[in-house]
Formats: structure tokens, C-alpha cells, sequence
């Protein structure tokens, strides 16, 4: 049995909408320290509604959601984003026309003092991103986006690394190399809340998962339990195995 | 040949005060979504602020340009709180409006209350110390070196901020994308409270650069400056720096020769002729905006 | 009736009308400042005719119109292509440059201002009933299709130009008109005052009317019937000490305004409002 970890984020019955239609309602889950989460689902389900929500985007109608046992329902973007939550969001949301140095000095906002050593750390991780230091963010192929735009979430060590849909538009190997950057990661002690529609990749690699559908929470469990629901299996797994 | 260099230089001095106020525009453009009409009004604000310390200190000047920079520091982020809610909805046209509603108080205030509506004259120790320089043949005043010098500082200076300071890097971001510089935590308060201070910094600036190349100023410059800042920022292309500094000091140049040279009471029309038809056969600008 | 309240209504009609005309083009999603320029033209030209060649005011009126039409078709023809700011910042540049002309032009007095305009002893009754007219008219174009037209394009001009609404047509259309509306304001303006220079269609007025309609309802004709009276009047009953901060006024008002109640005092929700009410008040009626 798994020793108990320190609860990084919990979410509680929360109900949020992100536009007009309520996409999300009554959601509770909680990522502890340490873990990789994957939220399963459909496009559109309320995944990345949630993500949205606990970044204090899209309104919280009701409920609760607690980071480090703060409670940080109806804060503000940039107050949970300095506490240490940071996002990889849909569709890499780089600046393309700054260069990969600067969008992860962005990354680093609010990161006090000398940022030096946190920029080494991540061309040590990503090098490809070295060599591509001073070029425009847009120029960069689709996987080496994808791994500055996890570079630049990471610059300021967060506590909670949250990723929507990365591997959107990912060629299969890219994703891949993605995955098992992410794997490597989490063996570093990263808490990862991972929302994916590839969710055979996503279950070979998380702790846990939640499926969503249509804005509830259908199914929860560890990535075993899951992978051996039929409903899972069938719906989001391409049947019999 | 010496006169016509003389009028340059004079000419490009007048740009500089003018690049100061467009690129104040296009800086909260870019970063706010609004047109700040009002910078211009609260760079002659700045000038008065200047003149009233020069009265009340027998002419200091070290004192009176720090002043005037803080006034126009000041009255800005005073007018971000009106622009706020507007910047929230990015209802940019209302921006405009709203600025101008500023511009017609500040030029009623300094109509009525300040030096009775007459205009205010600087003494020679601010318009280059009368010193006039002299290279060969072609004599230009020293207060036109010190405008370009200046404002040249200032704009090296904005630049460098931009492009080597965090803070200027969220303003970078935030005119690219707003809300991937959300999710990046950039606070929209805070840097538009930024953003305005520095803009007021420019419109200072460009105040005192303006007392030493015009050597005066009345209620309705503030008018006539902001039309022209908004009219060169359409031309040069909204939100473009670069594009709207170059149109500046095109201005600037264009506005002198056209006076030397042009039945003087024409200047105006053609000016503005060429300009709005410039406008209307290219609504993006010359140089291409970034709206 | 004494002369001041004379004056007082017929500015008022000026004003009604200057705002309609800005409105016209705004319906459309235009901010022009092409009836200034007109009214300039118009100011100047009826009371050039009627002073030094004894034009009759009707005649002259007419001509101003006609004038008005072929002033504002020029720019018209530049400015149905461009949008929202550029509109509004360029056909700034109109103003300056009608003020710069009529300021070079010496028989029209320059800038020593234009004297001595023959006085028109029915203006008044004649002024409102242009402010009849043209009211008449605004109404039934907003009640018609060109009114759901100009209301498509204000919203989508992308999508309104793919259902089939010439967006071209209607807006040089509209501009013309909203020029010509403003010549004749022009001339009311002109004969009401007996004396014009060319700073008074400067800036000054561009800001009132813009207030005007921002305040009173930018999106319904009859934000201006409410905010033309008051913001007119309001210099004149208020003890003179503080009628000298008239513009700040404006000006406060008008940033108030954008902030707190968008669309003006007569906004499109009170309208629906009180149409209900009246409907309310027909079936009450009925039974």
C-alpha cells in the first residue's frame, strides 16, 4: 500500500462554466503530492473546463477548490499561478514571435531573483531547446513546441504541473518522447494532473484517473482499475484488448 | 543649403516631441487594448507643470523636469482606473471616447484655471539656454540637440525594457496573445497600471522636450497633439513602435519644410489631405499594424 | 417669447439635428465626421448666397442641400470602405481641412469670420420643421429594412455582407445623407447666430455632438431629444459661476456614461421597456 502523500490539490463538488453552458457540475477529485492524475474523456466533456477552473479562468459556480489546504476558489490567474500551479495549455499556447529563451524567461514571471540556474536546468532537460535558443517560438516543429511549452511550465518548479490535450496534433513518435519526458518527470517527484483524450497513453503512465463525461465525473480509480473497466475499455480504450 | 539643414534638424526635434506621445499611444495600445486620447493633454499638463515650478522656483531647472516627468507620471495612472472596465470588454472605440472626455476636461482645466486660459511662455534657460550651436554656416538652436538627444534616450531606453526586462517581456506578451499571458499568471492590474505610468513618463518627457522646441504653449495644444498622435498612429499602423516613431519624425519634418517652404496658410489641408487619404487607401497603416 | 429662449431652441434644433446626423452612419457601425464638415459648408455657403447675391433663405436652403449631397459624396466614396476608428480619425482630418480652406479664402471672410448674415424672421417654425422631417425620416428608415440592414452590418459586416446586404451602397448612402442633414444644420447654425468663423466647426463642436449622442442613446434617435435639451440648456440655468465649467461637465459626463451605462440614457432595453408597457396598455384598452 502506498505510503500516504500530501494532498496537493482537491476539488470539491465544484460546478463551473467556462461560456455560456455549464460544462462542468459537482466534480470532486483530489492529486496528491507526488502523483500523476489523468482525467479521461470525450473533447468537450468538461476536462478541460476543470483545468480551466482551478487556474481561476473560467468561474467557479459552486464548490470548492483547496491547493496546499489554501483555498483558492474565486482567486485570481496570477495569485494561483504564483502559489505554484502552472499550466502546459491546449494547443502549446507559446508566443510565437518571441524566441524560446524568452517565452521560458515568461515562464519564470514570478520566480524572484536570478532565473539563470532554472534556465540551465532546462536546457540540460530539453538540450534541443538550447540549440534552438534565439529562434522565434513559431518556427519550432510541433514536438519540439510541445517540449518548450512543458520547458516553460516547469521553469518555475511548480507544485502542481497541470497539461491539457498535449498530445494534440503529435505525431506518434513525438508522443511518445512526450510521454516518457512526462514519465521522467513524475520519477523526479512531479504532481502532474494530465488531461488527455489519448487515454491508453495517458492510463500506461498515471497513478489514477477520472473519466468525465458530459461534465460529471463518471468513473474514478487507479489506472489498473480502469484500464480493466469494461465501460473504459470500450469507450475510450478501442474496444476488446 | 545651411538653412534648409538648420530646418531639419529643427523639424526632426519637433518629430522627436511627437515620438515620444505616439509611441505613449501605441504602448497602451498594445498593452491595454485602449486609444489613451488624453497623453497628449496630459503632456502639456506636464508642461505647465513645469512652468508653474520654474515661477515658483526662480527658474530651476533641474528641478522643474523631474516635476514635469512626475506630473505626467501622476495624471496618467490617475486615468487608468477610467480605462479599466473598458479594457476589461475591449471596447476599443469607447476607449477613444473616454480619452476624449479626459482631453476635454484637462483642456477646460487649463483654460480657465491655469494662468487664466493665456498662454504660457518658457524663458530662455529652458529653450537651450538661447545657446545656439553653430556648425559652419547651418545655426540650430541647443534646445533642438537636447529634444533629439532626448527623446532618443527615452526610446533606446523603452526598447531596452521591452526586450531585456521581465516586466517588459509580460507587456510584450500581453499585446501577443492576452490570454496565454493569463495562464502565464501576468497580472492584468498591475501591468496596466505599469504600462500607464510609463506611457505618463513619455508624456512628460515629451512635455519638457516640447518647452524647449516650441518654447510655449496654450489650452488647445493638447487637441491638436492628440489628433495628430492618433492621426500618425493609423497612418504608421496601430500598435506599431517602430512604424509610429519613423511616421513621427516623417511629421515632424514634413511640418517644417511645409512651413518654410508652402504659402503658409495651406500647411494644414495638405498635411491632413495627404494624411487621410494615405489612411483610407491603406486602413492597416504604412507599416502595418498590429491590432 | 424672449429672444434668449428663441436662441436656446433654435440651437437646440441645430444640435438634434448634428446628432441625427452622426447617428445615421453610427447605425451602421460608422463613427463619421463628415456632417461637421458639412455643416461648415453648409454654414458658409447659405449664408454667402444669401448675403452678398440676395438669395431668398428657401432657395438658398435648397442649394445647400444639393451642395451638401455633392460635398459628402466625395468622401463617401473613400470612407464606406474603412471602419471604426479610421472612420472616426480620419474624417477628423475633413474638419481641419474644410477650417483651413474657409480660412484662405478671404470672400468668405478667412478668419475674420463671415458678418452680417441677413436675418430669416420664420427660422424657428422652419427649423423644427426640418427637425420634423428628418426625424420622420430616421424613423421610418430605422423601422425599415435599410435600418435591419445598417443593424446587420453594425454587428457582423462580414456576415451581413454574406446574406446579400450591399454593405457598400447602404454606407456611401448613409453618409451622404448624414451630410447632408448636417449642411442643413449648417445653415440653421449660420442664420441663427448672423456671424460665423471658422473655428466655430472645429473641434469644439465635434466634441459636443459626439457627447450628445453618447449620452443621450447611441443607439436610438431619441437619445438625442433628451440629451440635446439638457446638455444645451444646462449652461443656461445654472447660475453663471458654474456655467463656466460647462465642458468638464461634458466631459465628465460623457466618461461616466461609457463607463456606467454604456449605451446611453435611452438605451435599447428602455426602449423594449417601454414598448411593452404601451402594448400593455393597448390590450388594457381593447378589453
Amino acid at each position: 500500500m502506498a505510503q500516504k502523500r500530501g494532498n496537493i490539490l482537491k476539488v470539491e463538488n465544484l460546478s463551473a462554466s467556462y461560456g455560456r453552458v455549464s460544462a462542468i457540475r459537482q466534480v470532486s477529485l483530489e492529486v496528491n503530492e507526488g502523483e500523476l492524475v489523468a482525467l479521461i474523456g470525450a473533447n468537450g466533456a468538461g476536462k478541460s473546463t476543470l483545468i480551466s477552473a482551478v487556474l481561476g479562468i473560467a468561474p467557479a459556480k459552486s464548490g470548492t477548490i483547496r491547493f496546499m489546504g489554501q483555498d483558492i476558489t474565486g482567486k485570481s490567474t496570477d495569485s494561483i499561478v504564483a502559489s505554484g500551479i502552472s499550466v502546459v495549455p491546449e494547443g502549446r499556447g507559446l508566443l510565437p514571435l518571441m524566441t524560446v529563451l524568452e517565452n521560458l524567461q515568461l515562464g519564470a514571471y514570478h520566480v524572484k531573483g536570478d532565473i539563470t540556474r532554472y534556465l540551465e536546468r532546462a536546457f540540460d532537460r530539453f538540450p534541443v531547446l538550447a540549440e534552438r535558443k534565439s529562434q522565434p517560438a513559431g518556427t519550432l516543429s510541433g514536438g519540439q513546441q510541445q517540449m518548450l511549452a512543458l520547458a516553460r511550465a516547469l521553469m518555475s518548479s511548480p507544485k502542481l504541473l497541470m497539461m491539457d490535450e498535449p498530445s494534440l496534433g503529435l505525431a506518434p513518435l513525438a508522443v511518445n518522447e512526450l510521454f516518457e519526458m512526462i514519465d521522467d518527470l513524475k520519477k523526479e517527484g512531479q504532481t502532474i494532473l494530465l488531461s488527455e483524450q489519448n487515454a491508453r497513453k495517458a492510463l500506461q503512465y498515471a497513478d489514477r484517473g477520472y473519466v468525465f463525461e458530459v461534465g460529471n465525473i463518471m468513473l474514478e480509480g487507479t489506472a489498473q482499475e480502469l484500464t480493466g473497466n469494461p465501460h473504459v475499455r470500450y469507450a475510450y480504450l478501442g474496444g476488446t484488448e | 543649403m545651411d538653412i534648409l539643414i538648420a530646418q531639419i534638424i529643427s523639424g526632426l526635434a519637433m518629430g522627436a516631441t511627437y515620438s515620444l506621445i505616439v509611441t505613449g499611444f501605441n504602448l497602451l495600445f498594445l498593452v491595454r487594448g485602449v486609444l489613451p486620447f488624453a497623453v497628449a493633454h496630459i503632456a502639456v499638463l506636464s508642461m505647465y507643470a513645469a512652468w508653474i515650478t520654474l515661477g515658483l522656483t526662480n527658474d530651476n531647472l533641474v528641478l522643474a523636469i523631474p516635476v514635469a516627468i512626475l506630473a505626467g507620471v501622476l495624471l496618467n495612472v490617475l486615468t487608468e482606473p477610467t480605462f479599466r472596465p473598458l479594457a476589461l470588454r475591449r471596447a476599443f472605440l469607447e476607449t477613444m471616447v473616454v480619452g476624449l472626455g479626459i482631453g476635454i476636461i484637462a483642456t477646460e482645466v487649463m483654460s480657465h484655471f491655469l494662468h487664466q486660459g493665456r498662454t504660457i511662455a518658457f524663458p530662455e534657460v529652458l529653450v537651450g539656454g538661447g545657446g545656439m550651436v553653430r556648425l559652419g554656416m547651418i545655426v540650430f538652436s541647443l534646445g533642438d540637440v537636447y529634444t533629439l538627444l532626448g527623446a532618443i534616450g527615452a526610446v533606446i531606453g523603452l526598447f531596452y525594457f521591452l526586450n531585456h526586462h521581465k516586466e517588459g517581456r509580460a507587456f510584450r506578451a500581453i499585446a501577443q496573445d492576452l490570454h496565454v499571458a493569463r495562464l502565464l499568471g501576468i497580472p492584468f492590474n498591475r501591468t496596466g497600471i505599469y504600462s500607464f505610468a510609463i506611457c505618463g513618463l513619455l508624456a512628460g518627457l515629451s512635455g519638457v522636450l516640447m518647452a524647449m522646441t516650441l518654447g510655449s504653449a496654450g489650452s488647445g495644444l493638447g487637441d491638436t497633439l492628440a489628433i495628430k498622435a492618433v492621426v500618425l498612429m493609423m497612418f504608421a499602423g496601430m500598435g506599431n513602435l517602430k512604424g509610429g516613431l519613423i511616421c513621427a519624425f516623417i511629421m515632424g519634418l514634413a511640418e517644417a519644410l511645409a512651413m518654410a517652404y508652402l504659402p503658409g496658410r495651406w500647411t494644414e489641408a495638405v498635411v491632413f489631405s495627404v494624411i487621410m487619404i494615405a489612411i483610407i487607401v491603406r486602413p492597416k497603416g504604412v507599416f502595418g499594424s498590429q491590432a | 417669447m424672449s429672444l434668449q429662449v428663441i436662441y436656446y431652441l433654435q440651437f437646440v434644433a441645430v444640435f438634434i439635428l448634428m446628432t441625427w446626423a452622426v447617428y445615421l452612419p453610427f447605425r451602421a457601425g460608422q463613427l463619421y465626421n463628415g456632417p461637421i464638415y458639412c455643416m461648415a459648408i453648409g454654414g458658409y455657403f447659405s449664408a454667402f448666397v444669401a448675403r452678398d447675391f440676395g438669395w431668398p433663405f428657401g432657395l438658398a436652403l435648397i442649394a445647400t442641400v444639393v451642395l451638401g449631397a455633392i460635398m459628402g459624396f466625395i468622401p463617401a466614396l473613400g470612407f464606406c470602405r474603412t471602419t471604426g476608428l479610421v472612420t472616426a480619425m480620419a474624417s477628423i482630418a475633413l474638419i481641419y481641412i474644410i477650417q483651413s480652406v474657409i480660412r484662405n479664402l478671404d470672400f468668405l471672410g478667412g478668419s475674420r469670420g463671415f458678418w452680417n448674415i441677413p436675418k430669416v424672421g420664420y427660422l424657428l417654425p422652419l427649423a423644427y420643421g426640418i427637425v420634423l422631417i428628418v426625424g420622420l425620416f430616421i424613423y421610418r428608415f430605422d423601422h425599415s429594412r435599410f435600418g435591419r440592414a445598417a443593424e446587420a452590418m453594425l454587428v457582423d459586416p462580414e456576415l451581413a455582407a454574406a446574406i446579400g446586404i450591399d454593405t457598400r451602397r447602404l454606407s456611401v448612402a448613409l453618409l451622404i445623407i448624414s451630410s447632408v442633414i448636417g449642411a442643413l444644420a449648417g445653415a440653421i447654425f449660420a442664420f441663427t447666430l448672423g456671424t460665423i468663423f471658422p473655428e466655430s466647426f472645429g473641434f469644439a463642436l465635434l466634441l459636443y455632438v459626439w457627447s450628445m449622442m453618447y449620452i443621450g442613446g447611441r443607439y436610438t434617435m431619441w437619445g438625442a431629444i433628451i440629451s440635446v435639451p439638457i446638455l444645451w440648456g444646462l449652461p443656461q440655468w445654472v447660475p453663471h459661476a458654474v456655467a463656466e465649467y460647462t465642458n468638464i461637465l461634458y466631459g465628465a459626463l460623457l466618461i461616466i456614461i461609457i463607463i456606467v451605462r454604456p449605451e446611453g440614457i435611452v438605451s435599447r432595453g428602455m426602449l423594449q421597456w417601454v414598448r411593452k408597457m404601451s402594448e400593455k396598455h393597448k390590450q388594457k384598452g381593447e378589453q
